[in-house]
Order: structure tokens, then C-alpha cells, then sequence
């Protein structure tokens, strides 16, 4: 995961830790869930990008 | 008040492989033949039909060699042939099975799977599930004390700043795919 990831993260689970409803804890766990996927997306397409783009038969 | 929803869904606990007699009763109450196609109108069509069903029994009987000897959505068949016959559009099922046997992240992450069932587009892509969770998030924040305020609104800024990033990632890699089936032409 980036450094920004990470980040973002952890300042979910710190603001989910503060809330006293438990939807609104519910929802800040399922955020994070999606941000990691967000991540893990981005580091498939970059992968997927460089094997495209060194590709030497299509040079 | 049918007619104004853009979204219909049954929701029940499974008794006996189907909805209980109360939903079925309803069900043959209020959708008469001539609203759902007798008069040659459509009232239903390209609404979106769900299914939220309950039950104490585990999705993993319910498949081929299972417990069960079939899948839910072939129990499900006669409510599908009706939202098919209304020309609605077919969303998947939403199955929760024995709930309290999950820990408590996973009936959290239900709740909010729920929620996002009710009213988030679809098919659940990741795109469709981001703008979901930003509009939720957008309203969180505003919500916020001053306080939380601050680091809420930094969250949300860099939340939506991945979500640029993974636009521009598959703009870029869409349009290397494009050139590469021009330069086999």
C-alpha cells in the first residue's frame, strides 16, 4: 500500500474509534475496506500498464 | 406509492424455501395482472427488483451437493419470473445467513452492504461503490463537530483524490488497449 494509503486508513480508524453510534463506526470500517480496494486496483493497473507498455512486440 | 419508487425490494425471513404467507398475500393483493401488463402497460417495467432474505441456515448448503441440493437464487425462480414478466431489471440477491453466528466486523460490514443495497447503483462496481461511499462520506463530515471536522474534510479530499487517480489509471491504460487494437488492424 502507498504511504498515502496507509495513511488514510489509520485516520479512519482513528475517527471511526471517537464515534459513538454504531452505524456511523459500521460505515468508517466499510470505508476502509473500500479505500484498500482502491489501492489494490491501482497497484493491478499500474502492473498492468507496465507489462502493455514494455511489451517489446508492439513496439 | 409503488409507482414512485425507482426500486422494489422483497425482503423476508426464508420459511420453508420461500417468503412467508404474509408477503405472499400482498404480493397477490396488490399486483394485479392488469397493473403489472394486463392493460398493455407496464407500470413495473425498468424499476429494479431486489431480494433481501433471511435465514438461520448457511449459504453454503444452499448449492449443488449441498445440504440443500440447490442454489438460493433457484428457490428464488418464481419471484424472478415475475419481475422478469414486469420487464424489471433483475438485481442479485441479497442473502444473510446466520447472522449471529459472524463476528462483529462482519455484521458491520453487512449493515453497511445493506445500506448500500437499497440505494446504491448498480451492478456493485468498484466506480458505483467509491461514489457511494463518497456521498456518504460527504454528508458524515458535514456532520462533524469542529474538532473532527478538520481531519474528516482532509479524509474526504484525500479519499476523492484516489478516486481521481484510479480514473486517470484506467483512462490511460483504456486508451494503450485502443492503440494496440488499431496497430493490429
Amino acid at each position: 500500500m502507498s504511504k498515502e494509503n496507509i495513511w488514510l486508513v489509520e485516520q479512519v480508524k482513528a475517527l471511526a474509534k471517537k464515534q459513538n453510534e454504531y452505524e456511523d463506526r459500521a460505515f468508517l470500517y466499510a470505508l476502509q475496506t473500500v479505500i484498500k480496494e482502491q489501492q489494490k486496483r491501482s497497484e493491478q493497473i499500474q502492473s498492468e500498464l507496465d507489462g502493455r507498455l514494455w511489451n517489446h512486440t508492439n513496439w | 406509492m409503488i409507482g414512485s419508487c425507482e426500486r422494489i425490494i422483497f425482503q423476508f425471513p426464508l420459511y420453508w424455501y420461500s417468503a412467508p404467507a404474509g408477503l405472499k398475500n400482498w404480493i397477490d393483493k396488490v399486483f394485479s395482472r392488469n397493473y403489472v401488463y394486463g392493460d398493455g402497460q407496464y407500470h413495473l417495467a425498468d424499476k429494479e427488483f431486489g431480494l433481501v432474505v433471511t435465514t438461520g441456515l448457511a449459504k453454503k448448503d444452499f448449492q449443488v451437493g449441498g445440504i440443500e441440493s440447490m442454489t438460493m437464487d433457484q428457490l428464488m425462480a418464481p419471484y424472478r419470473a415475475f419481475a422478469h414478466r414486469a420487464h424489471m431489471k433483475i438485481l442479485p440477491l441479497f442473502l444473510v445467513d446466520q447472522f449471529w453466528y459472524k463476528t462483529e466486523s462482519q455484521q458491520q460490514q453487512l449493515l453497511i452492504d445493506y445500506q448500500r443495497y437499497l440505494n446504491q447503483d448498480f451492478p456493485d462496481s468498484l466506480a458505483n461503490r467509491q461514489a457511494w461511499f463518497e456521498k456518504r462520506l460527504e454528508k458524515f463530515v458535514d456532520g462533524l463537530d469542529e474538532a473532527d471536522g478538520k481531519i474528516g474534510q482532509l479524509i474526504l479530499d484525500t479519499y476523492q483524490q484516489q478516486i481521481d487517480e484510479l480514473d486517470q489509471l484506467n483512462d490511460t491504460l483504456k486508451m494503450i488497449k485502443e492503440g494496440e487494437d488499431d496497430s493490429l488492424e
